[in-house]
């Protein structure tokens, strides 16, 4: 019998890394882990038991607010794990232990993890493992999981673990009274305890539950009776008492001693966060990160080098070669290696010119989150990004999207509101460059310096013209602005390839079908003569863009793929089809053109149909008139 | 406390306690989360473009709104 193991806790305290550690390689990344959007799940072997892991979005409580949270809380609640370890930063114990006093409460196997007890010391607190463990009455393992410290002791734990729910820790008389009216009420239910001080707090997904419940009427009576009593918010009374609680056990396992100064990382903690510093130091980041190591390392160099060495030299002529020997048939030869083959157009684009520019954009980008960068990037943009309707937080889904915005639109529910994630999943597709394209449109444009200005400028004021527009347009209220500012880190080299690597394999499963279906469908299209007569019949539309008529392939293909038409635009720059004005013009086209059909498919599915159809009508006249725009404008421009 | 001023009145370097949340769910239900509840000492490091805060071993950043919904006394 496999067990089940979910791992829960507040962002930034190291869950992901002791999830790689307990599951190694075995990692499913059909949903892709690090950003933790879906959840990741791995096997591991723990004292011979098989155990599924499974790593959770992170949470503060169980009241949920995001559509993330909720995912979390569904996992616990709802499906009756076999064990739950909550990690926690052992810095912070007395803020985390309300959350493990409330696992405690919903009546969960439970194991208490304090990580980065590294830190901890540095900092001067001892923290007695042993005497927490026995005032909870749960395993606390402590660890610095970077390090790999303390894991063969947790894996230890978790092998031995048996279940013996821990007994909840009592609140003051009345508020106890309180929820045993309230539970009574429930009737017999599992986690009743943590519903009825859930629904007492009230949070508004346990209040949903029971919303057409016949048992209703009689909770809010005596959820009423005791806010009455209470004379203050019912919430903040409890969570009062929950602090008091952890405050008193905190303060009887820490001792303090001397804390060394962390003088390097506050001072760059200072300069990242101040306006002033911080944003050249983004600008820095974006220079350095996006177009030093993507754009000119990635999309540059790794680029021609596989293309050329690898691609052109190797691979395409023996490809072709082995075709012609042995397949007696041009049809078939011409589907693997011709113009439009499988091999020498789908599989060469997926791994020469796209796989180096999303890799090298998966490395900085999970450089960028385990330094504990993100954040900052966050809280220095949400004035700007309360313009567009969305807070700062909305950065993060943005900057993820400049890598692929197929993955971006998943992320896009850690928004709180639905016209927030609407906003963000328009502005992702519409303006928000994936690094696919960015990297063939900075390779195209290389060699003009001003080229790629005009470019980045009309994209720009596309963002946020559209994002002023969109947030005048669309009615509903923003959310608030709040975020946890984990302190600097050096990143973990392997920790930073894993989790570059995780997401690498996911787009690799995701993008290598479409690619081969698309050169399959292209294939299919020249070999009929409908691809002929398609693009005749966009001829208009390119000559208004002042395109050349071959330029429409690649509007077509763009559809299947945004990097995939990217692809097609550098393959016609190389071979010297367009001029620079030519280049720009289709440069900021296929930018902000439709966006590639898997992200298509997530939009339907995040946002609905109705809503993945508006936006792409809207997006392709907005692409087509702001190139129609950069074609006049060309002339005077570069 | 005699006399409580918003957090978003403080400048930089300032330390204060805290002596009210707002009733407004969306923002009380993120301070609690955060360990910010009536009591906790706490000292503001930066107010723009948005206010951080820091108490204990934590760092959090808020916006205006929420900073002025908070009323705070003198530690």
């Amino acid at each position: 019998m496999q067990r089940r193991i979910i791992l829960v806790g507040s962002p930034n305290v190291g869950k992901s890394v002791i999830f790689n550690n307990l599951t190694g390689k075995y990692v499913n990344v059909s949903n892709y882990p690090g950003t933790t959007v879906e959840v990741a799940r791995g096997f591991a072997r723990l004292g011979g038991v098989p155990c599924e892991i499974v790593d959770t979005p992170g949470i503060y409580s169980l009241a949920p607010i995001t559509d993330e949270e909720r995912v979390t809380r569904r996992l616990l609640l709802g499906e009756a794990p076999d064990l739950v370890v909550h990690v926690a930063d052992a810095r912070n114990l007395a803020r985390l232990l309300p959350f493990t006093l409330a696992l405690i409460d919903a009546g969960l196997p439970l194991v208490l993890v304090l990580n980065l007890c590294d830190e901890a010391a540095a900092a001067g607190m001892t923290i007695d493992t042993g005497r927490l463990a026995g005032l909870l009455g749960i395993p606390v393992v402590a660890t610095a999981a970077v390090k790999k410290i303390g894991l063969d002791r947790l894996r230890a734990t978790l092998a031995a673990y048996r279940p013996q729910p821990a007994r909840p820790f009592l609140l003051s008389p009345p508020m106890e009274e309180a929820a045993a009216a309230v539970a009574a009420a429930l009737g017999d239910r599992p986690a009743r305890r943590i519903l009825a001080l859930l629904l007492l707090a009230g949070d508004r997904d346990s209040h949903a539950l029971f919303k057409g419940d016949s048992a209703y009427p009689a909770i809010r009576a005596a959820i009423a009776r005791a806010a009455d009593s209470a004379g203050q918010s019912l919430a903040q009374a409890l969570a009062a008492e929950r602090q008091a609680q952890a405050d008193r056990l905190a303060a009887a396992v820490t001792s303090y001693g001397r804390a060394r100064r962390r003088t390097v990382a506050d001072t760059l903690d200072r300069l990242a966060r101040q306006p002033l510093t911080g944003i050249p130091i983004l600008v820095l980041v974006l220079y350095l990160g996006l177009y030093k190591f993507v754009g000119g390392f990635g999309a540059g160099f790794l680029v021609d080098y596989i293309d050329e060495n690898v691609f052109a030299r190797l691979i395409t002529p023996a490809v072709d070669a082995a075709c012609r020997r042995w397949l007696p048939w041009e049809w078939l030869q011409s589907l693997i290696a011709g113009d439009y083959g499988l091999l020498t157009l789908g599989l060469r684009y997926a791994v020469a010119i796209i796989l180096p520019i999303v890799g090298t954009f998966f490395i900085a980008f999970a450089l960028l989150e385990d330094c504990g960068y993100l954040p900052r990037l966050a809280m220095l943009v949400d004035r700007l990004f309360k313009q567009f309707g969305l807070n700062g937080r909305a950065v993060i889904p943005v900057t993820l999207g400049l890598g692929c915005g197929t993955m971006a639109v998943f992320v896009v529910r850690t928004l709180e509101t639905a016209r927030e994630r609407l906003i963000a999943t328009f502005l992702l597709a519409l303006a928000i460059p994936c690094s696919a394209q960015l990297g063939v449109v900075l390779a195209i444009l290389a060699g003009h310096g001003r080229a790629v200005l005009v470019w980045a400028a009309f994209v720009l004021a596309v963002f946020v013209l559209a994002g002023w527009l969109t947030a005048r347009l669309l009615p509903g209220e923003r959310s608030p602005f709040y975020i946890e500012l984990p302190p600097l880190r050096l990143p973990a080299p392997g920790n930073v390839l894993h989790k570059a690597y995780t997401r690498m394999v996911w787009y690799f499963v995701e993008i290598i079908p479409i690619f081969l279906l698309a050169s399959f469908l292209l294939w299919f299209g020249d070999r009929s003569g409908l691809l002929a007569y398609i693009i005749n019949a966009m001829q208009p539309l390119m000559a208004a863009l002042g395109l050349p008529a071959a330029a429409a392939e690649i509007f077509l293909v763009g559809f299947f793929r945004r990097d995939y038409g990217a692809a097609g635009l550098y393959a016609m720059a190389a071979a010297g089809l367009l001029s620079p004005s030519q280049l720009l013009v289709a440069a900021v086209a296929l930018t902000l053109f439709v966006p590639c059909i898997a992200q298509f498919l997530v939009i339907v599915k995040e946002r609905g149909a109705l809503a993945a159809v508006v936006m792409t009508a809207t997006i392709a006249a907005v692409a087509f008139a702001a190139g129609w725009l950069a074609n006049m404008l060309a002339p005077l421009l570069i | 406390m005699a006399h409580t001023i918003p957090l978003a009145a403080l400048r930089p370097g300032k330390k204060a306690v805290v002596a009210a949340l707002p009733a407004d769910r969306r923002y009380l239900a993120r301070l609690l989360a955060f360990g910010i509840l009536p009591g906790v000492s706490l000292e503001v490091l930066q107010t723009f473009p948005v206010y951080v805060l820091s108490f204990g071993h934590t760092c959090i950043a808020i916006d205006r709104e929420i900073a002025a919904s908070i009323k705070v006394g003198r530690p």
